[in-house]
């Protein structure tokens, strides 16, 4: 009987032992948070009053501390496989957050598919992310950079780790959305927090913004070259441009063919771009209309980098375009001549904002 | 007792009152576009035009403001409205189903009863023509399609190609974007309309593109000479916003 005893002593000593040591492996691993206060400060964008109204997911809603995490993470080179690029790599504020490469370069120097876009005002993107528009949200898309291979090459298991054993990480999550411990940060927080912080990204400070205001005016050259672009007058030639790259944003992010690419039938597109997404015929080399502000900053030009400077942009419209099936029809011969195109590029010139140079969110939304 | 019966039976009476003026119904009014009498379909399909030229379409749309029923015993201006603006666009238009099932906007809360008329403001009432889409939150009909430097929104887009040396090949290029308070106009359609609580009832109308662009083989819009405008040329702009107005067609 005393054997049968002991032997069930030695038994509980040994769950016992098992129990104190899961606790120790637990609290290593993942340490408490609930002592660091969750006060997150609620952040109310300024809006432009000419832009439709940004639309922000209900379950993520702007707060300071949701912004800064997201700026954070956005500069952290730690979401990459090999530490060595962040989304600021190939999203870079001087240049209106672009890369300044015809396709961007990944981890490994591995070679991208497309030109990485501008991110300002992105938050104002609604009709769908990317040049073909495959993504819905920001949120959604903030997942994927981390997982294409061209790009970060990581998987969001080693990442969550990563921001778990992080000595500055758990307080940050903490902070921006109430977490009880740092094994419940995840990917879809880190993705919440950088969505939050490229909403910020809104630009409305340029000159051209400042004549519409009221504050500021046009030159004479930037003037005729606005009147051109807006086809104002049946007295200047018209551009088309204003069509698809429609102002307050610059463009309507309607996806059109401009007939950049040589092809003898749709299914040629080297790049098929929205037609992948929608499965239609039609919609093949159809790409989203990019924004024209920041267009100083960000050469260069085409979702394939292909051409070099505004000059050889302002070569292809004026020439009409590849014919194709689908060439949208405001892509036609223009009768811009050389002067017609100096006054057009200083009114491009009119659309860069410096808010962006050197931007911090941090700096912007007070400290934190 | 009752005292008990009698609120009950006044409670009632009010709920069967209250329930007869809050019954509704469902009104759809269904646009089906073509080119004379073929469904319009945009991007494939070819259409013959006047002269033996051939046409082929990547947008149609047009705006429609204010639309309201007008019920069989209305006195007055009595009406209902149903939506009070909306962007009838064929764009997406690309297959004969898609053609055959047009473009229908819906309203719901239709008090039941009779109804003698149809009305709408062809194009975006001025009151909507002065706001632009920083007043909208995405998705709404006025989130687009607004034209800053003529501050107001472009009524009505055609955009498409035609074949001018019937080569087969259609790389002859037409856009007219036409917009403009002076062209607001408003219609209306008889129709015999019974909306039965909890039903729907449909209003169907055609729009003709050809008709937009010509009134007939001796008056056409030529797509050799003219081939785009931007309410800029008000012979052109009014002669196809004319022709708007005929091409609406209710089909009963
Ligand atoms: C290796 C370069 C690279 C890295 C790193 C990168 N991006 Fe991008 N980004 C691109 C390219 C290229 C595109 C366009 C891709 C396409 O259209 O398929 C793009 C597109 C986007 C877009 C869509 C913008 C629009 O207007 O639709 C967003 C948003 C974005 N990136 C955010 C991020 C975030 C957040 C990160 C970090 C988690 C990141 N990117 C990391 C290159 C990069
Ligand atoms: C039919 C609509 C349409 C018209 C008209 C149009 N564009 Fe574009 N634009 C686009 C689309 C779509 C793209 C992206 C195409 C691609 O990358 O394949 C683009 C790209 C550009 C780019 C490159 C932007 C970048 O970030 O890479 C510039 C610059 C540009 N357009 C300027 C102009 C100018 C100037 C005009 C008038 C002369 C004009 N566009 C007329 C639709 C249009």
């Amino acid at each position: 009987m005393w054997q049968k005893m002991r032997e069930r002593g030695r038994e509980g000593e040994r769950e016992r032992f098992f129990w104190v040591l899961i606790i120790m492996l637990w609290s290593c691993n993942d340490s408490k948070l609930s002592h660091i206060p969750y006060v997150p400060t609620p952040y109310k964008l300024e809006e432009p009053a000419n832009f439709v109204k940004m639309q922000i997911p209900p379950d993520n809603p702007f707060t300071v501390e949701g912004i800064a995490l997201g700026e954070r993470l956005f500069f952290d080179p730690i979401l990459s496989i090999d530490r060595s690029i962040s989304c600021s790599s190939c999203h870079i504020p001087n240049l209106a957050f672009t890369d300044g490469k015809a396709v961007s370069t990944g981890i490994d120097k591995r070679v991208g598919r497309r030109s990485a876009m501008s991110l300002i005002n992105v938050g104002y993107y609604y009709k769908g992310l990317f040049w073909d528009g495959r993504v819905k949200s920001l949120e959604m898309q903030a997942l994927m950079p981390v997982t294409d291979h061209r790009e970060m090459g990581n998987d969001w298991k080693t990442v969550e780790d990563r921001l778990r054993r992080h000595p500055e990480y758990p307080e940050l999550f903490r902070r921006a959305f109430g977490i009880k411990r740092a094994a419940n940060i995840d990917r879809y927080l880190a993705a919440k927090a950088l969505a939050q912080y490229e909403r910020t990204l809104v630009n409305y400070n340029s000159k051209f913004d400042r004549v519409q205001r009221g504050e500021a005016r046009f030159t004479a050259a930037e003037k005729r070259g606005w009147q051109i672009f807006f086809d104002d007058t049946l007295e200047l030639p018209a551009s088309e441009c204003g069509h698809c790259h429609i102002d307050p944003l610059f463009t309507t992010l309607g996806f059109f063919n401009n007939g950049i690419e040589q092809i003898n039938t749709l299914n040629d597109f080297h790049d098929k771009g929205r037609g992948v997404v929608t499965g239609r015929f039609v919609d093949n080399g159809k790409f989203r209309t990019p924004t024209l502000r920041n267009i100083m900053l960000t050469a260069p030009y085409m979702h394939d980098g292909r051409f070099a400077t505004l000059d050889e942009v302002f070569d292809h419209y004026i020439s009409g375009g590849h014919f194709a099936d689908n060439l949208n029809p405001n892509v036609r011969k223009l009768r811009i001549r050389e002067q017609d195109k100096k006054d057009l590029i200083a009114f491009l010139q009119t659309l860069t904002d410096s808010t962006f140079v050197n931007y911090s969110a941090l700096d912007r939304h007070g400290s934190i | 007792m009752k005292n008990m019966l009698w609120l009950g039976m006044i409670l009632l009476l009010l709920s069967a009152s209250c329930k007869d003026k809050d019954s509704h119904g469902q009104v759809d009014i269904n646009f089906k576009s073509t080119f004379d009498a073929t469904p319009l379909v945009m991007f494939s399909q070819i259409y013959p035009y006047y002269d033996n030229l051939n046409l082929k379409f990547q947008l149609f749309h047009m705006y429609l403001s204010d639309v309201v029923l007008i019920p069989d015993d209305a006195t007055g201006s009595t009406t209902t409205p149903h939506t009070e603006i909306a962007l009838i666009s064929f764009k997406d238009v690309l297959d004969q189903s898609a053609a055959l099932q047009g473009i229908t906007i819906s309203a719901n809360k239709i008090p039941v009863g009779k109804y003698k008329a149809v009305r709408f403001g062809l194009g975006v009432a001025p009151r909507f023509n002065a706001t632009n889409p920083g007043n909208y939150t995405p998705p709404h009909p006025l989130d687009d399609h607004y034209w800053s430097a003529m501050l107001g929104y472009v009524f009505m887009k055609i955009e498409g190609n035609s074949d001018n040396d019937g080569d087969g090949q259609f790389t002859d290029k037409l856009t007219f974007h036409i917009g403009d308070n002076s062209l607001y106009r408003t219609m209306e359609f008889p129709v015999a309309l019974e909306v039965k609580e909890g039903q729907t009832a449909t209003v169907n109308f055609g729009v003709d593109l050809r008709r937009v662009l010509a009134v007939g083989p001796d008056d056409f819009l030529d797509p050799r000479t003219v081939t785009q405008d931007h309410t800029s040329n008000p012979d052109l702009y009014n002669y196809l916003y004319n022709n708007l107005e005929q091409a609406v067609k209710i089909k009963q």
